[in-house]
């Protein structure tokens, strides 16, 4: 990794020589990173008043599109999978991006630490990270939203909804109009809801899921981003319908698991029956069954280690063939830290299990074990080195 | 795939740049730049991230993947010189990272220019043709060829000219096309 700010210079260096008027924000920092790094005032002032940039020829004449051709044909695995979904950043984005991450660096700076952020006796590290816990955001349409953080007994909401520590309930609710319901999980945090059907949902962290509060009487309807897991309460006349990406998955009464995290969308049943319908045609996955929906391609097969379906909502990391990256994914929702690579990881998978009550000095030394790399701890960022 | 495949070609020819200064060999600057795409499909988490910080991992995977292979080939010449590869390891190459970013814009606009405008461009700058050779070749009229010429100036000029004067431009560009003039 080379810091951002580094490449922050460059960009705005070229945005200068570009002709591009710097805004007084972008001046500001243009300014401020030169101070930083005086060296590179005089390339900069070099190439901006002589006109003067040493790039060879045969760089210039680079044909990008053979370079993408020949990467393509010595990758192929990379490309057996479909197209899928794209994330379209524009420069200015991440221009933008990069601006707000160093604003946001002076206010952490300044201001108060995270709770979660504790001292560490035991492992040797800077800091540990206490893991996540239950809470959620509750967005009623034209309401004020309602936060379900560290409740204690239980809370009756007003139009009859009961909310927990880690559960919301929908029973008897009085709704005169019957508006969407959103229950947002940030990270760190899992949360449960029982819908008005009866239906158990377990909520994981960076997830949102919106339905009516009062379920129509042809079919029940749920928008998902992120990750849950349904136990749906068995109801013949009514099809329980998750929508996720352009997917939806449609059940009567079953359990199963929906992971829409990444561009490749999961769904794992348990038990039951269910059919889910992509872009491009729609399958009945059985009980014990997955399908992984990569853009336009739809494969199914069975699950090979049910325990790993069911850990993460049973309060578990488990991996069973995960490589390093994978497993981090996870760790990174729950513990909310930043992983940055050091050195390159190799693809090796592991096998495991680690409890999701644990702090993360603890998940860290169990993987130092595992994988013989280093986990550094600095704040709430983790580096593997 | 859509959007690595964006990033490869926005990234390319900056990280070749990049790679270039570091190693100072032309046809092997693209080879590092090839592996350290390799490095960023094998860690995808780095992809949805914002494009800064995709950036900041090419180029750093980039300087790694240099500084590698300077050392192996400095290994033959350790005895004569030891200090060849000491002190790499703390260097980011900033102003490399600087010209190689003002390099990529430049080539970005480039690219941008209708086909055959760049076309006419390439064959009078790079191969040095005269607009009869040009016109013929394409089968055009001395005409198109010379008004295809100046529309891509006027867009390059567009683009790079408001804080350098004219001469200037000339200058860089020719310092891209290595040694070759404008007029």
């Amino acid at each position: 990794m080379i810091s951002e700010d580094k490449i922050l210079l460059a960009e705005l260096a070229a945005e200068i020589v570009k002709g591009n008027e710097l805004t007084a924000k972008q001046e500001l920092i243009f300014q401020e990173l030169l101070e930083k790094y005086p060296d590179s005032k005089a390339v900069i002032e070099k190439t901006i008043q002589d006109g003067i940039l040493e790039v060879p020829y045969a760089i210039g004449r680079i044909d990008v599109d053979q370079e993408l051709s020949k990467f393509q044909a010595n990758n192929p695995e990379l490309y057996s999978k479909k197209r899928s979904g794209i994330y379209k950043y524009s420069w200015w984005l991440g221009t933008a991006a990069a601006i707000l991450l160093i604003a946001f660096f002076i206010i952490r700076q300044q201001g108060p630490t995270k709770d979660y952020i504790v001292e560490d006796k035991v492992y040797g590290q800077k800091n540990d990270i206490l893991p996540g816990k239950s809470g959620a955001v509750l967005e009623i349409e034209g309401e004020e939203s309602v936060s379900l953080n560290d409740i204690k007994g239980s809370l009756m909401l007003k139009n009859g909804l009961i909310a927990s520590s880690n559960t919301l309930i929908y029973k008897n609710i009085n709704h005169t109009l019957n508006p969407f319901h959103t229950l947002r999980i940030p990270i760190r945090a899992t949360y449960e809801v029982i819908l008005s059907d009866g239906t158990k949902v377990w909520v994981n962290a960076e997830s949102k899921i919106k339905y009516l509060a009062n379920f129509s009487k042809d079919e029940r309807r749920v928008i998902l981003e992120g990750q849950a897991y349904f136990d749906v309460a068995k109801d013949k006349n009514r099809p329980f319908i998750v929508e996720s990406n352009g997917v939806s998955v449609q059940a009567v009464g079953t359990e199963f698991d929906v992971n829409s995290y990444s561009k490749d969308f999961n769904v794992k049943l348990i038990e039951g029956k269910v059919k889910v319908s992509a872009k491009d045609g729609e399958i009945d996955l059985n009980a014990g069954e997955e399908v992984e929906i990569t853009g336009q391609m739809m494969k199914v097969g069975p699950i090979l280690n049910m325990e790993e379906a069911l850990a993460w909502k049973n309060g578990y990391f488990y991996f069973d063939n995960k490589n390093l990256n994978q497993i981090l994914e996870e760790v990174k929702r729950w513990y909310g830290v930043n992983i940055n690579y050091n050195k390159k990881i190799n693809q090796t998978r592991y096998f495991g299990s680690i409890s999701k009550h644990t702090s993360l000095a603890e998940v860290c030394n169990v993987l130092k074990d595992l994988t013989n790399y280093n986990f550094r701890i600095e704040n709430d960022d983790l580096y593997i080195e | 795939m859509d959007q690595f495949d964006r990033i490869f070609k926005d990234y390319f020819v900056r990280l070749c740049s990049y790679a270039h200064s570091i190693i100072g060999s032309e046809g092997v600057a693209e080879d590092m730049v090839q592996e350290a795409f390799i490095v960023l499909s094998q860690n995808k988490e780095v992809l949805e991230k914002p494009e800064i910080s995709i950036k900041s991992f090419l180029y750093g995977s980039v300087r790694n993947i240099c500084l590698n292979h300077v050392r192996h080939r400095n290994i033959g010449h350790r005895i004569q010189n030891e200090s060849v590869s000491d002190g790499l390891e703390h260097s980011d190459y900033l102003n490399e990272l600087i010209k190689a970013e003002i390099f990529g814009e430049l080539h970005k606009e480039l690219s941008r220019l209708p086909k055959q405008c760049k076309r006419i461009c390439e064959l009078i700058y790079l191969e040095e043709k005269s607009y009869e050779e040009v016109a013929d070749e394409m089968d055009l009229s001395i005409n198109t060829v010379k008004t295809q010429r100046q529309r891509a100036l006027k867009y390059l000029k567009s683009k790079f000219l408001a804080v350098l004067t004219f001469i200037f431009f000339i200058k860089i560009l020719w310092l891209i096309y290595s040694h070759l003039r404008l007029f």
